[in-house]
């Protein structure tokens, strides 16, 4: 054997030393791989797929809308047009058989498909689609539908069922993975989400009623909305004046004076804003019955003017109404009765009778921008005013004037109230929904509000409420002559209040000129359609109105819809 | 004793072929499928084996000989890239004599290892003499960094101190190597190192903070390391490389690859592999009885394995982008053949040595 010398021994010892350094170091470098490769796999993963995969979105078609009985409402279309350049002018004007001088020409989806189909001509003229989304009946719609517009691809809704139904109208986008390269490169990578389209929205509205209702009320401001008490269908919902939901976003573009003046954006059935007038009496007669403010047989002499704090306040009738008792005092709408209620109620409990009414709250119908109106109270008043509440407050909110704000909405589901005598469902517009695959869905729940008050008192107050139309005194006897069905109803009077205050002996401007009102329900026993109508400064009478709607409800529509008992 | 015909270390001649086999592998794919590029590769490796071969017939009394001369050599053509060298990526690292082009700092990764074993054999164990050992490290080292090339400059340094230690220093000189590096590392940071070698340091310790500059390299580096998980994507099939997010996928981050598409077995395999060389070397080194044998054999295996460590260190990122190739898989074909001529050496000096 070969002895090693001193000197190489020690070498030998080192080079050990280097061995054992140089498998460290090799160890060193493992673990870090392992930390990378198999502790934070995951992470890095999730890296290098977000640094290669992008997804473009493809964008699904917006559900459409149909009324009640499924006529189509909104859809969508995809127009084409042409990018003319230089080189492709005179191809285009072979193809379409005209000149043109524009740098977009439309085209027709029959040329559209010809170019397409023919790979020559589809390389060398590009096809720009827009999408557009079609309103039928726009302008009699318009109150209900709303409107929307594409930008590019992307849908905007801007009122009405358009944007509080966007979530189920829009469906979801799919998505394509294309594969990116650090260079910019792309390359469809096959795999896709495919998008998931729009449910097809059903109404509760009747398109025909509603088109009658927008033909009738051809006045320039007004609204009118008619419900099905039994369930809080609303069948007709207008408010003038209406704009055409294809034009709107036309009208945008061209600064439109019109959008100035009618105020799309204005509903007046669910945010305008109105002195419900004589319409509120049958609310306070109850809440007086109820809290045994008066018996249901009291009765007063009516001169023609109540006294209060050495201030008169006139009845709407000079002379007076003579012997009036509850019955009579809301069939010819006695003021001089619900002045003397006032007086006897106060203000709290008259303010609170509105609020269990509804009134001062959104009813909850399933449209964007709803008001919720306005309840006075005395604190009310300082904190706004900064007046303090005089009897005189309490004397002109009792007839619906003063500071009492409701909307007709909310005046439909007093009505509603009434009428089943203790409950009503929350107004709505949304019938069903029908997804891509076909499956409907039903609106969850419809919330049933119940006020559950003294039968006897709502049997009154509906007895009353249907002399205002079959005595030949009642205020709304005139009305509904010769009517083939029953009806019972409230009408009134107002000035709508501005934000200034009026004073007495100031000329009345035409914008504050009396407005008319009309609540009814019908048939009496049975109730299945409730109408509030309200016509702003206008010849016109509400009941006038109200009863051309329900001539026609009854002509055209008890067939189709069977009472619900 | 020693025969002219060729008795080779098979165990070593075969894992050196396997890895240069699983390196044409990695680098088809580092290539993105470039045939051409890659049959150029073929071709220097080889001329680079052939090299291997002819080297593995010099003497090595020969070798000691010419001590002197590879110092000399080392010197003069760092000079030469200094004075006619053509810059490549803002450094002067090429030279070009003509007929071929070369990088002068990679004949010295050979040459200055050759001529300080040659010195190391010499000298008598004295202060000055220690003294001289570390000058003829620190002056072609010095030479390798103003020009600038700082990983060859760290791993032709490191090279040389561990030669310097295996061949044996008093213990008061190991203590004033340890004082002179305290004291000159701060030097060299801000003397001596270009700004963007600093940028590239300071990005190691903190990848993050600057992603699409410096530090882009280190992240894109890991990510694809990290995602290709225990198994890999599959050869060819790396994200990262193919679709460019890995920059130098076929040069100095050739290792991202390895890692990408053959997971973490392929990334073990390759250091295990790396380490199983340089083993084999060094348990030859330690039956050889001449030191400059050992010295020679010592020094050039280091070299191979430093330069792989700092190249996967670096893609891997526990080590600062400095630029240095993975020996054998990387493209290039000065490294290359410096490697393999090196090999070539290593097999001449350790041939007598197996046969018993």
């Amino acid at each position: 054997m070969f002895v090693q010398s001193e000197k190489t021994q020690g070498i030998s010892n080192r080079i050990y030393t280097l061995q054992l350094f140089f498998l460290v170091m090799s160890l060193v470098l493992i673990l870090q791989c392992f930390n990378l490769q198999m502790i934070n796999y995951r992470h890095y993963n999730d890296l290098s797929l977000h640094n290669y995969l992008k997804a473009t979105s493809i964008m699904p078609s917006r559900g459409k809308i149909v009324d009640r009985n499924g006529h189509l409402l909104v859809e969508n279309k995809v127009n084409f047009s042409a990018k003319v350049t230089k080189k492709n002018r005179p191809l285009i004007e072979s193809i379409l058989k005209e000149k043109t001088h524009s740098d977009l020409v439309p085209l027709s989806h029959k040329t559209t498909i010809k170019i397409k189909e023919n790979s020559e001509l589809a390389d060398k003229v590009d096809i720009l689609s827009t999408r557009q989304r079609k309103y039928y009946d726009s302008k009699e719609m318009f109150s209900v539908i709303g409107y929307g517009s594409f930008y590019g691809q992307e849908f905007k809704p801007a009122l009405g069922i358009e944007k509080y139904y966007d979530d189920i109208l829009k469906g979801q986008p799919g998505y394509d993975l294309l594969k990116v390269s650090a260079r910019g490169s792309l390359e469809k990578t096959g795999k896709s989400i495919p998008p998931v389209n729009g449910a097809t929205v059903t109404l509760t509205i009747d398109r025909d009623l509603q088109k009658f209702v927008h033909k009738t009320l051809r006045v320039s401001k007004g609204a009118v909305v008619v419900m099905n008490p039994n369930n809080g269908e609303v069948l007709a919902l207008v408010s003038q004046p209406s704009l055409d939901s294809n034009q709107i976003p036309n009208m945008y573009q061209n600064n439109n004076p019109l959008l100035k003046k009618n105020q799309p954006e204005f509903n007046r059935v669910i945010s305008g804003l109105i002195s419900p007038g004589s319409t509120i009496k049958p609310i306070i007669a109850l809440s007086a019955l109820e809290n045994n403010v008066i018996k249901p047989s009291y009765r007063i002499q009516d001169h023609g003017h109540y006294v209060v704090a050495n201030h008169v306040f006139h009845d709407w009738v000079p002379k007076g109404h003579g012997i009036v008792d509850l019955e009579k005092a809301i069939m010819v709408s006695c003021d001089t009765y619900f002045y003397i209620l006032a007086k006897k109620m106060g203000i709290n409990l008259i303010s609170n009778a509105f609020s269990e009414f509804g009134l001062g709250q959104k009813t909850g119908i399933d449209l964007p921008n709803e008001s919720s109106g306005l309840v006075p109270t005395p604190e009310w008043k300082q904190f706004n005013r900064g007046a303090s509440w005089y009897v005189g407050d309490t004397i002109i909110t009792t007839i619906g004037q003063g500071a009492l704000l409701s909307t007709p909405i909310q005046l439909a589901c007093v009505t509603a109230l009434i009428s089943n005598e203790g409950f009503y469902y929350v107004p709505h517009l949304l019938k069903g929904t029908t997804d891509i695959s076909g499956h409907q869905h039903q609106p969850s729940h419809i919330k049933k509000v119940i006020r559950d008050y003294d039968p006897k008192h709502y049997e009154l107050i509906k007895r009353s409420m249907k002399k205002v139309i079959s005595d030949p005194n009642g205020t709304g006897h005139y009305y509904f002559r010769n009517r083939s069905y029953s009806v019972a109803g409230k009408t009134g009077t107002t000035q709508i209040t501005s934000h200034h205050s009026q004073r007495a002996d100031a000329p009345i401007p035409l914008h504050l000129e009396n407005h008319s009102l009309f609540i009814g329900y019908a048939p009496v026993d049975h109730p299945q359609v409730i109408v509030v109508t309200i016509v702003e400064n206008s010849e016109l009478s509400a009941a006038t109105v109200s009863r051309k709607i329900l001539d026609f409800y009854f002509k055209h529509m008890v067939n189709n819809d069977e009472i619900k008992l | 004793m020693r025969s002219n015909s060729s008795t080779f270390d098979t165990t070593l001649l075969s894992l050196i072929f396997i890895y240069i086999g699983i390196g044409i592998i990695i680098l088809y794919s580092g290539t993105d499928q470039n045939i051409p590029t890659l049959m150029r590769q073929l071709s220097r490796l080889s001329c680079g084996i052939f090299l291997m071969f002819m080297a593995s017939l010099i003497n090595p009394r020969d070798l000691n000989e010419m001590g002197t001369v590879f110092f000399f050599l080392s010197i003069i053509i760092l000079l030469a890239v200094y004075l006619f060298g053509s810059s490549g990526k803002g450094a002067q690292r090429w030279l070009d004599i003509g007929v071929i082009k070369f990088q002068p700092s990679e004949i010295v990764k050979l040459t200055l290892p050759l001529a300080l074993a040659s010195w190391l054999d010499f000298r008598t164990n004295t202060f000055t003499n220690h003294f001289i050992s570390f000058s003829i490290l620190a002056i072609p080292c010095l030479l390798i960094l103003i020009q600038p090339d700082l990983g060859t400059a760290i791993l032709i340094g490191s090279t040389g101190l561990i030669m310097i230690l295996i061949s044996g220093l008093p213990s008061y000189m190991i203590a004033m190597c340890i004082g002179f590096a305290i004291t000159a590392i701060p030097y060299a940071w801000f003397n001596i190192l270009h700004d963007y070698q600093k940028a590239r340091i300071i990005t190691f310790l903190n990848p993050g903070h600057d992603s699409m500059g410096a530090g882009y390299h280190i992240i894109q580096s890991k990510i694809a390391i990290g995602s290709g998980g225990f198994a890999g994507k599959g050869w060819l099939n790396g994200t990262q490389s193919h679709l460019f997010f890995l920059p130098e996928h076929a040069t100095d981050f050739i290792f991202g690859i390895v890692g990408e598409e053959f997971g973490f077995i392929g990334t073990t395999f390759i250091i295990l592999l790396i380490l199983a060389i340089t083993y084999r070397v060094l348990m030859i080194a330690h039956k050889i009885d001449k030191p400059y044998e050992r010295y020679v054999c010592c020094g050039l295996i280091t070299n191979f394995f430093l330069g792989s460590i700092i190249n996967i260190g670096m893609v891997i990122g526990i080590f600062p982008v400095v630029g240095v190739p993975l020996p054998l898989i990387s493209y290039g074909g000065t490294h290359a053949w410096i490697l393999l001529i090196s090999l070539g050496i290593i097999f001449s000096m350790i041939r007598s040595y197996i046969s018993r």
